[in-house]
């Protein structure tokens, strides 16, 4: 396939409403997307409402955070980041730190799963094995969305055999690391209109290379990527701390699209 | 001597005046109890101090400079000296904490190391405490309150006078806030184990004691908010809160007793947080087993202070010696602490020997094995009024600010039980003042 540059506009909208509306409010979230080898911003817009200070700043990872907060009664917080990024095919060339090889609570492996992964090893194929293993995924699991939930394990999704994007992804680098690979987990956005997705990163020894065990593909365009981290919890997209008893309901809407 | 025991009585009644508590969750339930104190103090001589001084400012200076190489270089780890399992894996790493350099570089500001004397008379250390080691309170109000009660003893005595463990403290704030702002010790609250030492350490440093709540960050400057919501910037946070729970928007997002955001505000370098974050990379059971090769790596030295003999059944070599020999070791699950997770091979039964054997052969990583040191006991008073001997064992504290300093006391803590070698105060034992004799 030859080497060419796509562009694309994207909106990622998070609309919290608070009943009853809150006073000291503060987060720190995850909204653009990141700048690298293979991902340019071109133009880029970050919108608060009600207004705030945001401050920009670069967590462990290496991922952009905004945080910021609220000491005013409001009811709803919304997020607006939008803009057109530039990417050639998907391959990331930062030099993997050394943890990625090792399980996280999320991420934790067992002998079983670790026997089931070792049905996917390919010889001398760290790339082939890790498309094996990503078939093998979406095979194995149903989508289903209202089952699983933030704190759900790479193991627990084994046994239930269910899950939304997160989960796949996290026992796609459970089943990784387990025989020895360096997996990580991805946030972002996707082509089309939707939510947020989540995918794989594995490395290969030379560069990362991207795996959507949900759509049973290898990534190459399509994917715009914000953050990573060992499992969802090294770089939520969004995290809040409110000190009143509230109940909140959460919109997310992206839309992305090749121009 | 005699005149302090016979005072005894009114230095009970002043130690409950002050209310000398510690907290005890149990079951789910709190409950406060008094810290029972001897009189008899542990007398530690000049020489032997020389020496002790010696080898913990060594082994701390080697841990500061471990805990900065984790999180930057990682040089020991890629020149073979520590496997990499026995950092990333653990429990204390925190990847959050990557290539953050904190306020003049130090991490282990307090450091409370454990150590007991065999009786043979060498002193072994038995843990490092990096993160929060608490206690220091306990000697600092026994020794005021027996000089109040016997005020000829101090006189007749050259012992060393630790009255100045808040000037320490103070010190090593002041080096650390770099005049950005007021100093603060944050506490969890009222229910916490510690509290009472919380309180006592803010009035004697002069900081301001803030609650959960009272500390916010805007804008990466971190502030106490007081009265009439007036905000004071703040230069150094000693924080009592354990790292996972410190942050809520950076680590465990249902901890209410956080200050969320702290961590932009640390990682910008706008405040200096004691200790700093990620050091149960450097204090975990199974590290332990390295700190002696961490000073001849860093240091280039001998260590002066040697481990009590410890196995690793990650290498082969020890997880065989452990699996022969289980009956007279003591086993510890390397990510506990506060005595529990600690089995002694000689009071398990055999069906409980074999389920820990299984344990250590299933999860190697998470177990260590150590020899039951014999060491030495020293007399306390008992409950009829007569000596009896307990297991006593030594946490001294040791700053870290401009220059690394021990403070001339410790904690002593004694065993409730006249045979049970385990001293943590949560499982219920005692404690004695400690003299460095001069």
């Amino acid at each position: 396939m030859e080497e060419t540059i796509r562009r694309y506009t994207y909106q990622y909208v998070t609309d919290t409403r608070f009943v009853p509306a809150v006073g000291y409010h503060f987060f720190k979230i995850r909204i653009l997307p990141c700048q690298n080898e293979f991902q340019k911003i071109i133009e880029h817009h970050i919108s608060v409402d009600p207004y705030c200070k945001l401050t920009q700043s670069i967590d462990g990872q290496g991922n952009i955070i905004h945080y910021g907060n609220y000491k005013d009664l409001h009811d709803h917080f919304i997020i607006e980041s939008s803009g057109i990024v530039e990417c050639s095919t998907y391959h990331p060339i930062d030099v993997p730190k050394p943890y990625y090889f090792f399980s996280t609570p999320l991420t934790q492996y067992d002998e079983q799963l670790k026997n089931w992964a070792k049905q996917f090893i390919a010889e001398n194929s760290i790339q082939q094995t890790a498309e094996n293993i990503m078939h093998g995924i979406y095979s194995y699991l149903k989508y289903n969305k209202n089952v699983t939930s933030n704190t759900t394990t790479a193991l627990d999704v084994f046994k239930m055999q269910i899950g939304v994007c997160q989960d796949f992804a996290h026992l796609m680098i459970a089943a990784c690391r387990s025989i020895g690979i360096r997996a990580r987990y991805v946030n972002g956005l996707v082509t089309g209109e939707g939510e947020t997705h989540a995918w794989v990163e594995v490395h290969d020894g030379n560069q990362w290379f991207g795996y959507d065990p949900t759509r049973d593909s290898c990534i190459r365009w399509d994917y715009i990527k914000i953050a990573h981290g060992r499992d969802v919890s090294d770089c939520p997209l969004n995290r809040g701390m409110l000190f009143n008893l509230t109940s909140e309901t959460l919109n997310v809407k992206t839309t992305i699209e090749m121009i | 001597m005699n005149e302090l025991l016979s005072a005894r009585d009114s230095v009970n009644k002043w130690m409950e005046r002050y209310g000398v508590r510690f907290g005890v969750y149990k079951n789910g339930v709190f409950n406060e109890q008094l810290f029972p104190f001897d009189a008899i103090p542990r007398q530690i001589p000049a020489n032997e101090w020389e020496m002790l001084e010696k080898g913990l400012i060594q082994r701390v200076k080697a841990l500061n400079l471990f805990l900065y190489d984790i999180y930057h270089d990682k040089n020991i780890v890629a020149s073979g000296v520590i496997p990499k399992e026995f950092t990333y894996e653990s429990k204390g790493y925190m990847p959050e904490c990557e290539d953050i350099t904190p306020t003049k570089n130090i991490y282990a500001h307090i450091a409370g190391i454990d150590l007991v004397q065999a009786k043979d008379g060498r002193w072994l250390i038995l843990e490092d405490n990096l993160r929060i080691p608490s206690g220091a309170s306990y000697p600092m109000i026994a020794r005021k309150v027996t000089r109040k009660a016997c005020p000829q003893t101090f006189r007749d005595n050259l012992i060393a006078d630790n009255r100045n463990y808040g000037d320490l403290l103070r010190e090593m704030m002041d080096y650390i806030n770099d005049g950005r702002g007021i100093n603060v010790i944050f506490t969890p609250g009222r229910y916490n184990s510690a509290f009472f030492e919380h309180s006592y350490l803010a009035e004697k440093t002069g900081s301001v004691l803030a609650f959960p709540g009272e500390i916010i960050v805007e804008d990466g400057i971190t502030y106490y908010i007081g009265l009439n919501q007036k905000k004071t910037r703040v230069g150094a946070i000693y924080r009592r809160v354990s790292d996972e729970y410190l942050d809520p928007l950076a680590f465990e997002p249902s901890s209410l007793l956080g200050i969320p955001n702290l961590m932009e505000s640390y990682k910008a370098g706008n405040v200096g947080v004691i200790n700093a974050l990620g050091n149960g990379v450097a204090d975990d059971k199974g590290i332990y087993y390295f700190v002696p090769k961490m000073i001849k790596y860093y240091l280039n030295e001998e260590p002066i202070l040697q481990n009590a003999p410890t196995y690793l059944p990650f290498f082969k070599e020890d997880f065989d010696y452990i699996l022969n020999n289980i009956e007279k070791l003591v086993i510890k699950d390397v990510a506990e602490a506060g005595g529990y997770g600690v089995m002694f091979g000689r009071d398990m039964t055999k069906e409980r020997l074999e389920e820990v054997k299984n344990l250590i052969i299933k999860e190697p990583r998470r177990w260590i094995a150590q020899e039951v040191i014999d060491f030495i006991d020293l007399d306390i008073i008992d409950e009829t009024g007569n000596p009896s001997p307990r297991k006593c064992d030594l946490r001294a504290f040791v700053i870290s600010g401009k220059e690394t300093k021990v403070w001339k006391s410790g904690l002593t803590r004694f065993s409730r039980n006249p045979n049970s070698f385990v001293v943590n105060s949560s499982q219920g034992g005692g404690f004695k003042d400690t003299w460095i004799m001069e």
